[in-house]
């Protein structure tokens, strides 16, 4: 089991950045988007967000597997 | 079919198929009874529910390929053979189990009291609450018990999608035949109960302290349900555990 990246952390932590810690910030009415309320709102993106920033978690986890598989010459 | 077909499916399932049993292990009576009767009782402290359905997924793309990868080594099939492989404690393994069980045991209980609600409200009364009960669970247990995972997994597509559909159908209907449409069913609501929309909405104590904590909690326990960590092992690779995430 190989420890994960400190970038593929970081980008995990944008999402407990925006949902979770910040929660004073974004739970509000006002401003409403498409008539939501701007708390509904900012979840409901975030559930949309999330995977982009754990794609890029993946994309980082998957190219340093590569990259360690080459330093090895892929002999096997 | 052998034990190890039965609980991983031979270890084969592909991208989609992890993804969709995934998904529809985590669909309960809860998103329909429970999470409905939140958001009308308490208002917006519902939200938490939004909050770690996104974030437990964060933390799954850590641990679960890591969980797959000893399932794979060892042949690991349940959750406390993790446990006694990665800590080589029989000890530890056995009240890995006996927690399992014992948190499973309400939760079912829930699950068959909201099945039972479902029946009879969908069928007017016709089907009373402890026949369907007892129905359902012969159903569900005889089916489990002759498929396995595999079978699980197929249900687990089914719920997906008739969920979905209700969702969506129940999500755009109500406010289009009550208000008009999603916008002005909330401009309606915040007329008439602004304080609801906001934490600590209709409550008193579910406030931002209590979001942070729980969704907190939530998400960084939610793999610990027996259900779902056995689940990665049925992955075709690792790589999976982490792509469905």
């Amino acid at each position: 089991m190989k420890r994960p990246s400190l970038g593929s952390l970081l980008c995990a932590l944008i999402p407990f950045t925006a949902i979770c810690f910040s929660v004073s910030l974004w739970d509000r009415v006002y401003p409403t988007v498409f008539g939501i309320p701007f708390n509904f709102f900012w979840l409901i993106s975030w559930l949309f967000l999330t995977p982009l920033c754990m794609w890029a978690a993946y994309r980082l986890e998957t190219s340093q597997t590569d990259k360690h598989y080459r330093g090895r010459g892929r002999v096997h | 079919m052998d034990l190890e077909q039965w609980t991983t499916g031979g270890r084969g399932f592909g991208l989609v198929f992890v993804w969709l049993l995934m998904a529809g292990e985590v669909y309960t009576t809860f998103t329909f009874l429970g999470a409905s009767g939140w958001a009308y009782s308490r208002g917006a402290p519902v939200l938490y529910i939004l909050g770690y359905g996104a974030l437990a997924n964060v933390v799954a793309f850590f641990i679960l390929p890591c969980v797959w990868e000893a399932g794979r080594k060892h042949k690991l099939q349940t959750q406390a053979d993790f446990f006694r492989t990665r800590y080589d404690s029989p000890q530890l393994a056995a009240l890995v189990a006996l927690v399992g069980v014992v948190c499973l045991v309400p939760y079912l209980q829930i699950q068959l009291t909201g099945l039972g609600l479902i029946a009879e409200v969908a069928s007017f009364g016709m089907i009373s609450r402890t026949p369907a009960i007892v129905i359902g669970f012969a159903l569900v247990a005889g089916f489990v018990l002759v498929s396995g995972v595999r079978g699980i997994a197929w249900v687990s597509v089914t719920k997906d999608f008739l969920l979905l559909f209700a969702a969506v159908f129940v999500g755009i209907a109500i406010p289009r035949i009550y208000f008009g449409g999603i916008g002005p069913m909330f401009a309606a609501l915040i007329q008439a109960k602004p304080n609801h929309l906001v934490m600590p909405g209709s409550t008193t104590n579910l406030g931002h302290t209590w979001f942070l904590s729980t969704v907190l909690m939530v998400s960084l326990g939610f793999y610990m349900w027996p259900h779902y960590f056995a689940a990665a092992f049925t992955a075709r690779n690792g790589n999976i555990c982490a792509a469905t995430r």
